[in-house]
């Protein structure tokens, strides 16, 4: 239980600065080159689908802490549903969005050169 | 079941994806430094992001429980995002003191920054075509509004030149009216006047029958004595019976065509003048008609001019106000004008100041370039003469070797030259030795060596 407490307010924290890089990283593409806003705007779909990871874990485990509150929202029967789409679809997604951001700058990277 | 195998199967793919990613850019960093990724102010941010590797390698390769991978997990991926936050936030107010120093630096007239003409570049000029663009629009809609104004008054003009002509017409046609009354009048009175002359006249003509009664009877009376005296005169008698009765009738007709005649006239005369009396009378009653019908159409027109004038004066109020609203519009021009031909004159001092950086530009360029042909020059005269020092030194290698292969044949030579010195100096020797040998021959005890004795000896024998 202890454990799961743990894991829920980490959670919670890492949702609220995830959300607070989405803004930051918005306002500091404002400063840099527009040859890598490709890869940054990559990068920014990246961190919204970690948000929506982070999001979708939160409402996984907050049933654990206040038990009865998913089935008070509405979405108690979906979760299950919600949480295979979680590993299945938006962590790897994620992860090439990652990967596309790198190779994008990479390639922006050769191109200055 | 698909799920089952699917979920795992996933979880390897992200984390092989994030370790390709993670390899990628750290790859990219190690080859680059820290320099090298400069360009992109937040590469440190990829590098934390990439970082997210750590917690799913956690979970999914790790022999803990799965409570702690789970915490460590989660405690790995707070991290990451807690640092990438703390480095966005450094570089957010690093780049946006950078952008403020840079727009002061812009605001300062001394210094030239490239921006500078960037900014009058992008947002200067555009903006001054823009106020050019607004500038031609008022000016356009000023003379609209003067040219439609101008109409305006013209057709207002028309219209009271109009009205005026028709209140001169109906003026006209009211006198006209009142002339034809009087002439008609006049005429009336003419008419009956001339009754008056046609009664004289008809009195007149009475009296010349009355007198032609009277000529008549004296001439009865004179034909009377006539007749007394055609009695002398009988044939004179019946003659100037017929010229007198031919002279009658003559006289008759005359008068009384000339009586009805001038009956006839005088009665077609006041008929026409009846008429045309009548006729003036109807037309001065239609005149009268008309004058009052167009006296009702006038009055409603009266009001609608008033009306128009009314209206004109609005709009006359509505122009002037316009008018206000355009000289205000143009003294804001004028002010815009002033702060444009200010902006003009800055940009025009940059453009000077761009110019005279350009020239100067230009001119070092020209000296580089000059520098560059010199230089060009003076390495291909340099190349020149180290192939023409090649080809020397290629001409130099050959005589010393026609040199060494000369030096060579001469110590030949020389060899041949010493053995025929030596072959010439035994062959002397010889024929010294043979010189002696006859001379010992005949003189006797002279020594003889005993290698010219062999040798001698060996001639012998092969003789």
């Amino acid at each position: 239980m202890a454990v799961e407490n743990i894991t829920f307010w980490l959670d919670v924290v890492t949702l609220a600065l995830a959300l607070l890089s989405l803004i930051l990283l918005v306002k500091n593409r404002e400063y840099e080159k527009s040859a890598f806003e490709t890869s940054i705007n990559v990068l920014l779909f990246a961190l919204l689908l970690m948000v929506l990871v982070k999001t979708i874990d939160v409402l996984s485990l907050i049933e654990n802490v206040y038990p009865g509150v998913l089935d008070a929202i509405g979405i108690g029967d979906y979760m299950g549903n919600l949480v295979s789409i979680n590993s299945v679809i938006l962590l790897p997604l994620f992860a090439i969005c990652l990967l596309v951001a790198v190779i994008f700058a990479k390639d922006t990277f050769s191109k200055i050169e | 079941m698909v799920m089952e195998i699917l979920l795992p199967v996933q979880k390897y793919l992200t984390v092989v994806l994030l370790f390709i990613a993670a390899f990628m850019w750290l790859l990219l960093r190690k080859d680059r430094g820290e320099e090298g990724l400069s360009p992109l102010k937040i590469n440190r941010a990829y590098t934390i992001l990439v970082l997210l590797l750590l917690p799913y390698l956690v979970g999914v390769f790790s022999n803990f429980s799965e409570d702690i991978a789970l915490v460590g997990r989660s405690f790995l991926t707070t991290l990451v995002f807690l640092s990438l936050i703390v480095v966005l936030v450094k570089l957010n107010k690093k780049s946006s003191k950078e952008r403020t120093n840079y727009l002061k630096e812009l605001l300062k007239e001394s210094k030239k920054h490239p921006i500078r003409y960037e900014f009058a570049r992008k947002i200067v000029v555009p903006e001054l075509k823009k106020l050019h663009e607004k500038e031609e629009e008022i000016a356009k809609k000023k003379r609209k509004l003067d040219a439609k104004n101008k109409a305006d008054q013209t057709a207002l003009k028309s219209r009271e030149d109009k009205i005026k002509k028709d209140i001169l017409r109906y003026e006209g046609l009211e006198k006209y009216v009142n002339e034809n009354l009087k002439l008609s009048e006049t005429k009336k009175k003419s008419s009956e006047e001339k009754e008056k002359t046609a009664e004289a006249k008809l009195a007149d003509i009475k009296r010349l029958q009355h007198s032609t009664d009277k000529k008549e009877d004296e001439l009865i009376k004179k034909a009377e004595e006539l007749k007394q005296k055609i009695k002398e005169y009988n044939d004179k008698e019946k003659e100037l019976e017929d010229e007198r009765e031919n002279y009658k009738k003559e006289i008759n007709k005359k008068s009384n065509e000339t009586i009805s005649r001038i009956k006839f006239e005088a009665t077609q005369k006041i008929r026409h003048r009846e008429a045309k009396f009548n006729i003036l009378e109807e037309g001065v009653i239609a005149m009268r008609k008309d004058v009052l019908r167009r006296e009702k159409n006038i009055s409603p027109r009266v009001r609608r001019i008033e009306r128009r004038e009314k209206e004109v004066e609005s709009r006359m109020s509505r122009i002037r106000m316009k008018e206000s609203e355009i000289r205000e519009a143009l003294d804001n021009l004028q002010i815009l004008k002033k702060k444009m031909s200010k902006e003009e004159k800055e940009l025009n001092d940059a453009k000077e100041d761009f110019e005279d950086f350009r020239i100067d530009t230009e001119s070092k360029q020209r000296k580089i370039d000059r520098i560059k042909e010199i230089y060009d020059k003076k390495n291909e005269a340099l190349k020149r003469r180290e192939s023409e020092l090649d080809n020397l030194s290629s001409e130099l290698n050959k005589r010393k070797r026609n040199l060494d292969e000369h030096e060579k044949r001469i110590a030949i030579k020389n060899k041949e030259a010493v053995l025929m010195k030596n072959k010439l100096k035994k062959e002397i020797e010889e024929a010294v030795l043979d010189k002696n040998k006859e001379k010992s021959d005949s003189d006797l005890g002279d020594i003889i060596s005993e290698k010219p004795y062999k040798s001698k000896k060996a001639n012998g024998g092969r003789r």
